[in-house]
């Protein structure tokens, strides 16, 4: 795995993408807050599935997930970026994969915030194997802001739905004699 | 140089990349006994605790790899999940310091239910259209 196999939850990665998008990016907050996954989604999802296996006594030799750990590392989530981007609609094409790749580093610095005593993240692989982290929080951290986050998003882009639906109500209600 | 090209491209780079850490990590460079031999000390990651031996030891396991460590705490479970920092002695791991998780199961739920909020995301937002994937504004 990436660093030591352990991550923000994704629950804290989908609200870190999806704050700051209903203020700066609110029609991109989609593609921001499915960038901010897909490193785990990617890396560790399949690890995890694979261990469970393990552990009902399915013989699954060890390292099969590994070549999976690129996807979170700087360099796998701007190239499995360009990879897909042939699927989308070319006039959202550009837009995407640049909200796509600023997701995928949002969730990138969520995670070097956490403390995993040294085991960090490989950032600059294969141009070098030093491991990155800033320490600043628990790794188990996240769980105990996640529910806060939640609400936050929650009421947040509730609050724009709200005022969007009556700003649309007001345009198309017809002039008052 | 059409997008086409260079996804080409992108997916053979990205291949090389997934090849190369692949060879790396196959090399052992990142097996705890490599890293003891080198450092003097590793760090068995959030292992899990597999069984608690009667000599006073304690099996610990983590993708199909498994430790057995000397020097740790009472009242361990199994199933539970720890950071051992260790030292690699003659007879075997023993415990430098060691960091219990008690809410990587609330974290682990936290992921799966991210997951599935993903996945529901991913269905409201996305459509074909002209062939292609097609997000909702």
């Amino acid at each position: 795995m990436a660093g030591c196999g352990s991550v923000a939850d994704l629950v804290t990665h989908l609200c870190t993408a999806l704050i700051p998008g209903v203020f700066f990016a609110p029609r991109q907050a989609v593609w921001l807050a499915l960038g901010a996954v897909v490193p785990d989604a990617a890396a560790r999802v399949p690890g995890l599935a694979l261990d469970l296996l393990r552990r009902v006594g399915i013989g699954i030799p060890p390292g099969v997930e590994s070549p999976l750990a690129v996807f979170h590392m700087p360099i796998g989530i701007v190239l499995g970026t360009l990879v897909i981007a042939p699927l989308l609609h070319p006039e959202q094409r550009t837009r995407a994969v640049r909200w796509l790749i600023a997701g995928g580093f949002l969730h990138l610095a969520v995670d070097l915030l956490q403390d995993h005593h040294g085991h960090g993240y490989f950032l600059f692989f294969p141009l070098s194997v030093r491991r990155w982290e800033l320490g600043w929080v628990g790794s188990e951290a996240s769980t105990l802001w996640a529910p806060w986050l939640v609400g936050v998003t929650v009421l947040l882009w509730g609050m724009r739905w709200w005022a969007h639906r009556r700003a649309s109500g007001r345009a198309t209600s017809p002039p008052e004699r | 140089m059409n997008d086409r090209s260079r996804a080409l491209i992108a997916a053979a780079i990205l291949l090389l990349t997934a090849t190369l850490w692949t060879l790396w990590v196959s090399s052992g460079a990142l097996l705890p006994e490599n890293v003891a031999e080198r450092e003097g000390e590793a760090l068995l990651s959030l292992y899990q605790v597999s069984s608690l031996n009667d000599d006073g030891t304690v099996t610990l396991s983590k993708g199909g790899r498994t430790a057995v460590v000397a020097g740790m705490p009472d009242g361990l479970q199994i199933g539970e999940e720890l950071s051992v920092s260790a030292v690699l002695a003659p007879q075997g791991w023993s415990a430098t310091w060691v960091e219990r998780h008690p809410l990587r199961p609330a974290k682990r739920w936290l992921g799966i239910a991210g997951l599935g909020i993903s996945a529901g995301l991913l269905a409201a937002s996305v459509r074909r259209r002209d062939g292609w994937v097609w997000f909702r504004g």
